[in-house]
């Protein structure tokens, strides 16, 4: 009658199978089968297949709560046994508990700080369609990218590919005077762009029409902070503001838009037409960042085909040299920049950075989750008993391995809420030294709840894991016979784990003090100018006012000089230019130049050293419009006799008046580039003072200050401050990899405490042993120490290696960077062997010193 | 009294019904020829367990030549517990139900 061929589908049974317990299950599956076996035969495949089916759906949630309804009374047993357990073994549970806890707060706020980068820029709505331009060029055998295009790249891309809906220019720099009324400022970022900017991005307007509110070249769009700064409570549309670059130009307020949020890469205070910048629209000059818009997903590779040969067709000179544009996403921007020169770009990070961090973290956490399983297996030993009673009574393996399991889940389970809590009150600290503006809220995203959630299913399973399914695997006959696994079982693997443990650390270890060394090279490295005792003070005017401020300024003995100036290594430098000609100069010579507006005296206030010629000077008026040069420009432009040749920057005529020693205005990442120095009264006041008596010449500053500058409330900074900003990026870096490896150091070490710990107390009677038969307790200790350094040893030959290509593939960043000698790594060998002594000594000290009759004594 | 609920009640008369031949699937048959709707086979199974640990039900594995190739089948049979039961059930319902012409009659002729 039956026709056993026909089963039903496997995937259902083995279900099923799973749902029921073991006595139940073969009735129950033959029961279905024959149910099934009988529809098919009466009604057919289709309609079975699908009886089947609905049966399985109705079944399952059934079983399911059978199930788990049958199973919370063993389930609160454990949750009892695994609290009592935790609470009887203080000490294990304090080092489990502190390292998985400082592990998991390592992640979460790894985690939370991804989340933060990661949410760079995607406020706009067109996120996934714009693009930023970015341009390779070869010239001289040297190879840049950057994002600066020709001005007129835009439009042409605009007009001619229907593709691309909208294009606009963005060059985001300060030192233009914005005035209203009596209130003038320098320091505000202006963004010089076209119309399409608004339509383009979504910084929101607050009023004015968007439409139109920058087609006009004299319009300016305020954001809501510098609105508030001019015009406090009035409606600022329609007002005039006055902008002063090179001359005065009135502008017409008419639009207000949002501040820009932080997590924004482009960051202004102020909006207005790029033609008050710059009028030209020759493909030759290229300095302008360029934006675009698709109206659907481009192929970006196939697009960068496509205008290939725009700057054939275009250039008039042909000497721009070898210059291809690529698209970069939006996506890109904020961490995958890759560009030489990138000033505009806000908060930029390397994802190269976020990897290490993230990958520091996951050390932590593996070293914490190492701790937990070592003292795991070597606490065996001392619960084999309880596993063998519980066996005897009828435990099945899987109720034991759901017990440790259980008790594994307890442990996470207080160390993620320890963490949760050490997150909430260290991120404030972590936002100070990151410079971020992280929140806690951040956190609460479904996603990242759920990973938070997964990842501690992950971590109880892992680190429960080996215990679990070891101490679960005993027999018991074998465990009353006076013959324990647990003493020789697991011990490879624990010796392995902690092999591991030291790699980790020694690597960690020997980062940071390659981090920390070449960070004090660089402050300690003679940038070719002395930024000491420089006072920078806010002071704008015309160069009438200015000499009067000057003079007033020198009054006091104090004041040795002032002058203006762009602050090099300060970011001050203006965006590299190829808009540079000179006497003698060869078609095929495309050089890039860094720039710097300077005022007379500079040299003085830097103490530069003067080369060749001279530098700006009162006396000669004609300076104005004259140029300075450094060494490695005149030496890659090729000329001989530089003094008195003709020289241009932006279209100014003027000539070489002065060659200096190079000095550098760029971090110390990249080498020295051409630079020019060139006439400009627009950048910050710096005053040279003697070093003593500080207070007194700062009050000095003061009274100044106030004559000329009633309004504003008196501001200064010391140069060096400032240039220590430079750098502020690799000294956080630097910061967070240190806190990052104390941590990863301290669990470590408090493991192998505790590791230490439990094997000499097992070791016990075997040292009462050897005392009896005459062991010094030197020589019981040697005994603990070889088994530890051999492993150190091992991780040594391991770490080393892989700590050197780290360090060395870092410091390639540096264009200059310290002498990487074998000292770190002797350093970081001790470091760890005499802890991991005072440890041993410690631990082996306390059983060896044991009288011999009490520890032989039985339990 | 504990009283089962109508789905267990029901599955007790059944197999009490059947007799010797009740197990699953010929439970879920009656059940699926007297209501007309299809049980699942898991809520049968797990109401069948909760009956047994009552001591309603006992089961017994036998085997039957005719059917499944000789392979044995677990069959349930009710426990003289399990009758017990079923007659208090039915005084409570004959109790409920006395007089249930006349009381329906007198809500359906107010209407």
């Amino acid at each position: 009658m039956k026709n056993y061929n026909s089963m039903p589908p496997k995937i259902g049974q083995w279900i099923l199978k799973n749902l029921l317990s073991l006595e139940e299950r073969k009735f129950f599956l033959e029961d279905i089968e024959e149910a099934y076996s009988m529809m098919l035969s009466s009604k057919g495949y289709p309609f079975s297949l699908f009886w089947y089916w609905k049966q399985l759906i109705k079944t399952i949630p059934v079983l399911l709560a059978d199930k788990i309804n049958g199973s919370t009374a063993m389930f609160i047993n454990y949750l009892k046994i695994g609290i009592r357990n935790i609470l009887k073994q203080k000490l294990y549970s304090f080092i489990n508990i502190t390292g998985l806890s400082i592990g998991l707060a390592c992640c979460l706020m790894i985690m939370i700080w991804v989340q933060y980068e990661m949410s760079f820029d995607k406020f706009h709505q067109n996120y996934d369609n714009l693009y930023r331009i970015i341009t390779d060029w070869e010239y001289n055998g040297r190879k840049t990218t950057e994002t600066l295009n020709p001005m007129p790249l835009g439009d042409e891309l605009k007009n001619n590919y229907p593709e691309i809906t909208h294009s606009t220019r963005y060059m985001e720099w300060s030192q233009f005077g914005v005035e209203y009324d009596d209130k003038i400022r320098f320091d505000l970022k202006v963004g010089f762009v076209d119309q399409d900017f608004i339509e383009m991005f979504s910084f929101p307007l607050m009023s004015g029409n968007p439409e139109n509110c920058l087609l006009e070249k004299n319009s300016a769009v305020l954001t809501e902070k510098t609105a508030n700064y001019y015009f406090g409570n009035d409606d600022p549309i329609g007002k005039t503001i006055i902008f002063e670059n090179n001359d005065k130009k009135p502008l017409n307020v008419t639009g207000i838009i949002k501040d820009p949020p932080d997590n924004s890469h482009m960051q202004f205070d102020m909006l207005v037409h790029i033609y008050n910048l710059s009028h030209s629209e020759e493909w030759d000059s290229q300095s302008w960042g360029t934006y675009i818009l698709s109206n659907k997903e481009i192929n970006a590779d196939s697009f960068e085909d496509k205008i290939a040969g725009l700057y054939e067709t275009h250039s008039e000179t042909q000497n721009i040299g070898k210059m291809k544009s690529r698209l970069q996403p939006m996506e890109d921007i904020h961490m995958r920049s890759g560009l030489d020169d990138d000033s505009s770009n806000y908060y930029m990070i390397d994802i190269k950075d976020m990897y290490i961090f993230i990958s520091i973290a996951v050390i932590v956490f593996v070293i914490a989750c190492i701790n937990f399983m070592c003292m795991a297996t070597a606490r065996s030993v001392k619960r084999e008993k309880e596993v063998g009673v519980r066996k005897i009574s009828g435990a099945l393996r899987s109720d034991l391995i759901k017990q440790f399991m259980g008790e594994s889940f307890i442990l996470v389970l207080f160390s993620l809420f320890s963490a949760l809590i050490i997150v909430y009150i260290f991120l404030p600290a972590f936002n100070d030294i990151s410079g971020k503006e992280i929140n806690f809220s951040l956190l609460n995203k479904w996603h990242l709840l759920i990973s938070v959630g997964l990842f501690t299913l992950i971590t109880a399973f892992l680190s429960g894991s080996y215990p679990a399914l070891f101490l679960s695997s005993i027999k018991p006959v074998r465990l009353f016979h006076g013959k324990s696994e647990g003493k020789t079982k697991g011990v490879n693997l624990r010796k392995s784990l902690v092999t591991l443990q030291y790699s980790f650390t020694i690597v960690l270890l020997i980062a940071s003090m390659v981090l920390f060394r070449q960070l004090s090279f660089i402050s300690s490295k003679d940038l070719g100018y002395d930024h000491k005792d420089i006072i920078t003070l806010g002071l704008h005017g015309n160069a009438q006012r200015i000499e009067s401020i000057r003079s007033e300024l020198l009054k006091h003995k104090n004041v040795i000089n002032v002058s203006k100036g762009a602050l090099p290594s300060y970011g001050d430098k203006g965006h590299p230019t190829n808009r540079v000609d000179w006497e003698g100069k060869t078609s095929d010579q495309l050089m890039n130049f860094d720039w710097l507006g300077v005022y007379y005296d500079y040299d003085k206030i830097f103490k530069l050293n003067i080369k060749e010629g001279r530098f700006f000077s009162r006396e000669h008026p004609s300076d104005t419009s004259n140029y300075v040069l450094n060494e490695t420009a005149i030496r890659e432009m090729g000329i001989d006799d530089p003094i008195g040749k003709r020289f241009s920057l932006f279209n100014t005529e003027g000539v070489i008046v002065g060659v200096i020693e190079d000095i550098h205005v760029s971090s110390l990442r990249a080498k020295i580039k051409p630079t020019v120095f060139t006439y400009s009264i627009y950048f910050g006041m710096n005053v040279r003072i003697q070093p003593e008596n500080q207070d007194e010449t700062i009050k000095h500053l003061q009274s100044v200050w106030e004559k000329f500058e009633p309004v504003e409330p008196f501001s200064y900074r010391f140069y060096d401050e400032r240039i220590n900003r430079m750098y502020a990026n690799e000294r956080k870096t630097g910061t967070i990899i240190r806190y990052f490896t104390v941590l990863a150091i301290v669990v470590f070490f408090l493991g192998l405490f505790g590791l230490i710990g439990f094997i000499s107390e097992q070791r016990t009677k075997e040292i009462g042993i050897r005392k009896v038969l005459g062991a010094s307790i030197s020589g019981i200790t040697a005994m603990v120490y070889k088994d530890f350094i051999k492993l150190l040893l091992y991780a040594s030959v391991f770490s080393f290696p892989v700590g050197y290509y780290f360090s060395i593939n870092w410091l390639e960043n540096y264009a200059y960077r310290f002498n990487l000698n074998i000292w770190i790594f002797v350093l970081t060998f001790i470091f760890i062997f005499a802890f991991t002594f005072v440890i041993i000594f410690y631990q082996t000290i306390k059983v060896a010193r044991l009288n011999p009759v009490d520890s032989l004594r039985y339990e | 009294m504990k009283l089962l609920s109508r789905h267990e009640e029901l599955i007790l008369l059944t197999v009490l019904k059947l007799q010797d031949n009740a197990y699953l699937v010929t439970i879920k048959d009656e059940l699926t020829k007297l209501t007309e709707v299809e049980p699942a086979f898991g809520t049968i199974h797990v109401s069948l367990n909760r009956l047994k640990k009552q001591g309603l039900i006992n089961t017994n594995v036998g085997t039957s030549m005719s059917k499944r190739g000789g392979r044995a089948i677990k069959y349930y049979r009710i426990s003289k517990q399990g009758i017990k039961v079923l007659e208090k059930i039915r005084d409570v319902q004959e109790e409920l139900y006395l007089n249930f012409e006349k009381l329906s009659q007198k809500i359906l002729a107010a209407k």
